[in-house]
């Protein structure tokens, strides 16, 4: 599906507010741009302890987007535990370079492989906060 | 932070500006005002990551707002003198303490510390706007 059609297809997702959980600080800027340029408000964190910080703030989340493998205390998928546990309405989705870890089940509402499409990203964005599989 | 309390935003195509703090909140904060106030904003979270998007050519950067205790093998002077060394004509802003920036700032900025920390969004801003500002103006009288 091209970006036209995920434009259409979950207009009501756009604004929401993804942290963008990613150590690649190039990966981070180039997926942070695609998803601001799909009207997304992005926040960027460059690892899990960045987004302990975000998500102990007033800043507005709906999703959590997040990288397994990066330094610091937690890696993406003790950074989805956490979420699960104490943001359950917060929807997550991890991303790797590597086979999903079987713990990304318990922890994700979705996993996408690296290197991520940015149009498959938002349409899995999409598909999660209109309540529909991802 | 609302559209109102944003200056005028840039009438030319966004300019970019990095944005290289290592507290998330405070970097999230300044970005996302400066986003409003019409730049294009890449945020690193260090010196290290300031340099992997500074090495890549192909990005337009015209100025850099750094904070001077940068953890790290690089901290925000290291950054400065890197910038001056390989950038030449890139703006750096230093954002720090007076007394830590007494310290060390004079020999690397040209008119001294810039900024204070916590920063004063709309001061930012007008520091953006000045630099850029004389930068063009200079480009523009060596072209004449």
């Amino acid at each position: 599906m091209g970006a036209v059609a995920v434009c259409g297809s979950a207009p009501r997702a756009r604004g929401s507010a993804i942290l963008v959980v990613e150590d690649d600080v190039l990966i981070r800027l180039s997926l942070a741009e695609s998803l601001r340029d799909a009207r997304f408000s992005v926040v960027e964190a460059a690892n899990a302890d960045e987004a302990l910080a975000v998500l102990s703030s007033s800043t507005p989340v709906d999703v959590v987007l997040t990288d397994v493998n990066m330094p610091g205390s937690l890696d993406g998928i003790a950074l989805g535990r956490y979420v699960r546990t104490t943001r359950p309405e917060l929807k997550v989705i991890v991303v790797s370079g590597r086979a999903p870890p079987a713990a990304a089940a318990d922890v994700a509402d979705a996993f996408l492989a690296k290197p991520c499409d940015p149009a498959r990203i938002i349409k899995t964005i999409e598909a999660l906060l209109s309540g529909g599989p991802a | 932070m609302s559209q109102e309390d944003t200056p005028g935003a840039p009438s030319r195509p966004p300019q970019a500006v990095r944005v290289v703090d290592a507290e998330v909140l405070v970097r999230m904060t300044i970005s996302a005002y400066l986003r409003d106030c019409g730049y294009r904003v890449v945020e690193a979270a260090s010196a290290e990551e300031a340099l992997a998007v500074l090495q890549q050519t192909e990005l337009v950067v015209d100025a850099v707002l750094v904070d001077m205790d940068l953890p790290g093998s690089m901290d925000g002077f290291g950054l400065a003198q890197w910038v001056r060394e390989h950038r030449e004509g890139l703006n750096v802003i230093l954002a720090g303490t007076p007394a830590r920036a007494a310290e060390r700032a004079a020999d690397l900025c040209e008119k001294g510390p810039d900024l204070a920390r916590p920063y004063e969004p709309r001061v930012v801003v007008d520091r953006i706007q000045r630099l850029l500002a004389e930068r063009d103006k200079s480009g523009d009288a060596a072209a004449n």
